[in-house]
């Protein structure tokens, strides 16, 4: 035993950078958090400890419940309208249409853009009084365009994850690109003798077959909706009134707006449950190897 | 040999009973299509499995035979088996990507595979090359190092000792030798660039090490170094809550002020000033932890032209306010924008309603005095309520940002009138290419100041509300407390304040500073209203003093506005947290 402790010794230096790491920058500041959780404390002078009445007040905080409903809309509402688009322009890109790669690239540009761009700019769209969407609108006579959507409540969530939508459906796009590409011809080579048409082999055979695909981008979507900051940041700073605010921009608020650094670190405590819940239920459903294609 | 425990993956229905160390690939043809062509490996998979680091680099070739193969297909294709050979490294690793990347489709049939596996490893001579030879079951079974773990819990252990939350940092902060660090939201960059220039030429030597930020990054970054003893010799804050967050971090001001200006200082700054630099200091603490740089109104702009072409005046009562808006609606341009997506233009404007109906009530209820239900307060939430139920803010106000949008819609013409601030002299900043700004910026030309219109049945006259736009404090740790002072003074009233003032950021703290040059006599008009008038008459201030009293407020405007809640529910729901924020909360 002591003899193969002594034999691993060189395996495990190589360890020990990453070991560093991930004990400097996920380890301490999760304890760190779940400490400062416990605190009433604004983030520079000496805290109080209170226990676990954060918690209680978080649970019973309705703008919490607001975030929780959010963050459920946005995950439900933008990965699979993303996935579906970013399929379908994969399937027509993938024909080797006129100019594909031109469509490839421009489709993937809002995915590179800064969220803060982005934001601004589709500020500027929706803005109701001058905007473009309401020009357009006035021009066609479709006046639903000329609501209101990011002030109103009820819409903000959605224009918000409309907006995530667009900017990202790029990126799914790509993903399906690069999962099309690896099909083998010879399968629906296959599956065209056997008589299958257009519709079939897409159905049955190319979607079955980027089923890692759909997984990573799931997987990959679950994160990027827990973790969504700028996006909400910019266009409504998670208004009006907290309809669109997020466990993110709720937690910043809290911490570094109204000086209660406590209930934010509550708030992270929250969402490193609700992340860690999330991804080991999908290691769970779907087994561990499943977003690098490795086996179940 | 002795027999070892294998580690088996999941889906793998291989028997791994008595089985020697081998490594097994099995090839699957799907004998329909390009057989020879496309062999799909259906399987491949190393026995042990590579879990042991001893077999990571000591895999040999090694030859295997399958005697025995029983192939359960799902697909049409009836499936022919049986691949059967000697793999290198390279090649298995070749399959095991085929493999990999198909494995996972549920086209591909599934396979049951029964089999042996008779090995002939390639011995050598050297004993280390050989090593499965000795893996007991002892080594295999071995999971996770005692070591490692308890290595681990020691350290997380050693690491939040270390840093707790919650602890207040042993302050140290700052510059070295003659250089003093500075970080702030404002002035902007370029003004700072040239405050700390002019500085450096009067005072050679010395050196300020400057880093402006945008406001709630600012916050980010000086939160952090509060906790983390890099607390900058000079940092900006905002009077009241924030000033206060950091008061321990501070050090009191009137001694460097008493030094550079005699102890009459206080006279050199406009009341407001001195009255909000002190807000929210504890008890009989009569310290000032900040001292205002710059200070302002906040009130209402008009774009003159747009009144002229409509033949209106300025409205100065809430009935002049609501006909002049309907006279101008539907010229394609807003008569009264209000970017009331931002929190502090809902609460200034707000704050603007609430005093022209009961001056000072509200500042009342925030210190417990009265109640945030008083009929006065609830009326001032119905009027605000109005701006929108009765069409005087255009649509969608409560969607549209102060700054970028609003502004540059307000500069570009698109708005008679905003609710702003003292700073919107700016606009003809003369330090800048005149021909580069908008033509009703252009000396201020299209722009006329005016205070919000009074209220039926509150104040006859309208009230001034206003503030410390930005304040400066230095570290209690500074290294260099004299120098430091040196900047701030200068900054607040020397060479450098000037220059802050000549790009008319906004009015400056102290009286008697003014522009060196104006664009135009309107702009000289404008500030001389704004400085003799104006912020000598201010009383009631644009803030509030718990910044969960300025959230509460600012949400329960923004529900006002949307019509989610009555003004009635909204006074009710400031009061809440009023209370709890009176209780220590």
């Amino acid at each position: 035993m002591r003899a193969t402790f002594i034999r691993n010794i060189p395996g495990l230096l190589f360890l020990l950078p990453a070991l560093i790491l991930f004990l400097a920058f996920v380890v301490y500041p999760i304890i760190y958090n779940v400490q400062a959780s416990t605190l009433k404390w604004d983030g520079v002078n000496p805290g109080q400890f209170v226990g676990l009445s954060n918690y209680l007040d978080l649970f019973r905080d309705p703008i919490f419940l607001i975030t929780l409903r959010n963050s459920g809309l946005w995950i439900a509402l933008t990965i699979i309208p993303q996935a579906m688009i970013g399929f379908l322009l994969a399937l027509a890109l993938n024909r080797g249409i006129f100019a594909s790669t031109a469509y490839r690239a421009i489709f993937f540009v809002p995915a590179i853009l800064s969220p803060v761009v982005v934001g601004i700019v589709w500020q500027r769209i929706m803005d109701p009084f001058n905007g473009v969407l309401v020009g357009v609108g006035k021009a066609t006579g479709l006046t639903w365009l000329s609501g209101n959507f990011l002030g109103d409540p009820n819409a903000a969530i959605f224009a918000v994850i409309a907006v995530n939508v667009w900017m990202w459906t790029g990126f799914s796009m790509l993903f399906y690109l690069a999962g099309l590409q690896l099909i083998d011809s010879s399968m629906l080579e296959a599956a065209k003798i056997d008589g299958a048409n257009g519709f079939h082999t897409t159905v049955r055979i190319i979607f079955p077959l980027l089923k890692s695909t759909h997984l990573s981008l799931l997987l990959l979507g679950i994160i990027g909706s827990l973790k969504t900051f700028e996006l909400v940041y910019v266009l409504t700073q998670g208004g009006p009134a907290h309809a669109s605010d997020m466990l993110p921009t709720y937690a910043f608020q809290h911490a570094f707006q109204l000086q209660s650094a406590g209930y934010a670190s509550t708030i992270s405590v929250v969402l490193i449950v609700i992340a860690v819940v999330t991804s080991l239920s999908m290691v769970r459903v779907f087994g561990t190897g499943f977003i690098t294609g490795d086996e179940k | 040999m002795r027999s070892a425990i294998f580690i088996q993956n999941g889906r793998s229905r291989a028997a791994a009973r008595d089985l020697p160390f081998c490594q097994l690939a099995v090839v699957v043809f799907d004998g329909y299509t390009s057989a020879v062509k496309n062999p799909i490996p259906a399987y491949s998979q190393w026995f042990p499995p590579q879990r042991s680091g001893d077999f990571l680099f000591s895999v040999k070739p090694v030859k295997f035979e399958i005697k025995e193969f029983n192939v359960v297909g799902r697909t049409r294709s009836l499936l022919t088996v049986g691949q059967v050979g000697t793999f290198g490294f390279d090649s298995l690793k070749y399959w095991e990507k085929q493999s990999l990347r198909r494995k996972q489709t549920s086209f591909l049939p599934e396979v049951t595979i029964d089999f042996s596996c008779a090995y002939t490893p390639r011995t050598s001579s050297a004993p280390g090359h050989n090593r499965y030879n000795e893996v007991t079951e002892d080594t295999v079974m071995k999971t996770p190092k005692p070591s490692i773990v308890t290595a681990a819990i020691l350290a997380v252990t050693a690491l939040a000792l270390s840093g707790c939350a919650g602890v207040a940092a042993p302050a140290k902060s700052g510059g070295s030798g003659d250089t003093v660090t500075f970080r702030s939201w404002s002035p902007i960059e370029q003004t700072t660039k040239q405050m700390i220039d002019v500085f450096m030429a009067d005072n050679p030597g010395s050196k300020i090490d400057a880093t402006i930020f945008n406001y709630p990054q600012y916050l980010v970054d000086l939160q952090t170094r509060a906790s983390s003893n890099t607390f900058p010799d000079i940092v900006g804050l905002q009077p009241g809550a924030l000033t206060q967050q950091y008061r321990s971090n501070l050090m009191p001001l009137q001694d460097c002020a008493a030094k550079t200006w005699g102890s009459d200082w206080k006279s050199k700054f406009y009341p407001i000033g001195i009255e909000q630099a002190q807000a929210g200091n504890p008890e009989g603490d009569d310290n000032f932890y900040a001292l205002p740089i710059l200070v302002q109104t906040v009130n209402l702009w008009a774009n003159t032209d747009l009144f002229k072409n409509a033949n209106r005046q300025i409205p100065t009562t809430w009935s002049e306010l609501a006909s002049t808006v309907h006279a101008m609606k539907g010229k394609g341009y807003a008569p009264f924008m209000l970017p009331a997506k931002d929190n502090w233009v809902r609460n200034v404007v707000f704050l603007q309603i609430a005093n022209n109906i009961d001056p000072g009530l509200v500042y009342r209820a925030e210190n417990g005095e009265a109640k945030w239900t008083d009929p006065q307060i609830v009326k001032a939430f119905d009027y605000w309520g109005k701006l929108f139920t009765d069409g005087i803010a255009q649509d969608g106000a409560i969607g549209l940002d102060s700054y970028p949008t609003a502004a540059n819609q307000f500069e570009a013409g698109n708005a008679a009138m905003i609710p702003l601030g003292a700073w919107w002299i700016q606009q003809s900043d003369p330090t800048k290419d005149q021909s580069a700004i908008p033509a009703l910026s252009k000396g201020m030309a299209g722009y006329q100041p005016f205070l919000f219109p009074t209220i039926p049945g509150g104040a006859s006259e309208p009230q001034y509300v206003g503030g410390i736009d930005v304040s400066l404090g230095i570290s209690k740790n500074s290294k260099n407390p004299d120098l430091a002072c040196k900047v701030l003074t200068d900054w607040i009233a020397g060479k450098g304040g000037q220059k802050l003032v000549d790009t008319m950021n906004d009015v400056p703290a102290v009286k008697g500073l003014t522009p060196s040059k104006f664009t135009s006599d309107k702009q000289k008009d404008i500030w001389n209203t704004l400085v003799d008038k104006w912020l000598p008459r201010v009383k009631y201030s644009r803030y509030f003093d718990s910044p969960k009293i300025d959230q509460a407020v600012g949400d329960a405007l923004s529900a006002v506005a949307t019509g989610s809640q009555t003004s009635g529910q909204a006074a009710s729901s400031v009061q809440s947290v009023q209370d709890r924020v009176l209780a220590g909360g």
